[in-house]
């Protein structure tokens, strides 16, 4: 079963994003969530604060999801952390670069809540 | 020699486009310019660039056209600095269809709360299943902000080529900087200028009947 209390960082350049994530993943009963407003923001969460999990989006500046999932899997202390891209970005070659830079799993916007919780089941395991 | 203009410019801007990753370098746009007026200069006659000219100018008049739409969203009054008064206004969009959908989330999260207290469960099902609603039609926000990004880079890609060409073509080459005044089709006004219903009915009131 899935720790309800494990640690999320959310990585969006929309505020309105970061609520719609965060208050879905409240809803499925996880609390212990934070966010960065881009992938140099989430770096430095990262070097903070022990994640178990990283839900980001791609379409962001100066450092997009995709680089910020390189640097991921780069560093040793974050190389396993589970990472799944929400993003607008849906033709093929962009999945076929994150799934080749290490993508957990992939949600294409818009999207709603039974497919966030099913992509976070296939990431952390069944609720 | 008869060649194809359009198409010549069209893939050089493309190109300086691609090569910029979406994002303007003024400098290049500026070297662009000047090498295809250079080319320009030497094939075409003065009646060909007057159609040339013509044909520009149509292109501004539609980027005016754009400002005048945009700026019923925004707050800033519109100024002949052209490059940076698209983008702020369409910054501004994206600003106002945020502020809204907080608020939207804001309502969202109260019903999430009185959910909690509900009672029986059936009603307490029916308050979460609509609040997740919201936050699911949400999403809507964050793609129409993504696509204005996109339409804000080329349009000043396009609106600093335009501008280039006229410098280039010489000083008695002046660009039409507002829209032909004879349109009735003016889309929606700033909220500060919109007049009310009452107003409009009286107006109405006011008006002749039409001669048969």
């Amino acid at each position: 079963m899935v720790d309800m209390n494990i640690n999320i960082l959310i990585v969006d350049d929309y505020k309105t994003m970061l609520r719609i994530i965060r208050g879905l993943l409240s809803q499925i009963g996880f609390s212990n969530i934070d966010e960065a407003a881009n992938g140099a923001e989430a770096i430095v969460k990262l070097k903070e604060k022990n994640y178990n999990l990283i839900i980001s989006d791609w379409n962001m500046e100066p450092m997009t999801g995709l680089e910020l999932l390189q640097n991921v899997r780069t560093d040793e202390k974050t190389k396993t952390i589970p990472f799944i891209m929400v993003t607008a970005e849906s033709k093929t070659e962009n999945v076929i670069a994150a799934k080749q830079a290490g993508v957990n799993n992939y949600i294409v916007k818009p999207f709603n809540a039974e497919t966030l919780k099913t992509k976070l089941a296939s990431v952390l395991g069944a609720f | 020699m008869a060649k194809n203009w359009t198409e010549i410019l069209s893939i050089k801007l493309k190109k300086l486009q691609d090569n910029n990753s979406g994002s303007i370098n003024q400098s290049e746009v500026n070297k662009l310019t000047k090498e295809f007026l250079t080319t320009v200069d030497y094939y075409v006659s003065a009646k060909q660039r007057n159609v040339i000219f013509n044909q520009v100018d149509t292109i501004s008049q539609q980027i005016a056209g754009l400002k005048k739409d945009i700026s019923v969203m925004g707050n800033n009054i519109l100024q002949e600095n052209f490059i940076p008064e698209i983008a702020t206004e369409l910054h501004s969009v994206i600003a106002q269809t945020e502020k809204s959908v907080i608020g939207i989330l804001d309502i969202s999260d109260e019903i999430r709360k009185i959910s909690a207290k509900a009672s029986p469960p059936k009603l307490k099902e029916e308050l979460l299943s609509h609040s997740t609603k919201i936050l699911e039609l949400c999403n809507f926000q964050d793609l129409t902000g993504q696509i204005i990004q996109r339409i804000i880079k080329r349009l000043t890609i396009i609106e600093s080529t335009v501008n280039n060409i006229a410098t280039e073509l010489g000083p008695h080459y002046k660009l039409s900087s507002r829209l032909t005044p004879d349109s009735l089709l003016n889309g929606p006004q700033k909220e500060e200028d919109r007049p009310s219903q009452d107003d409009i009915d009286n107006l109405f009131a006011d008006l002749p009947e039409p001669k048969s």
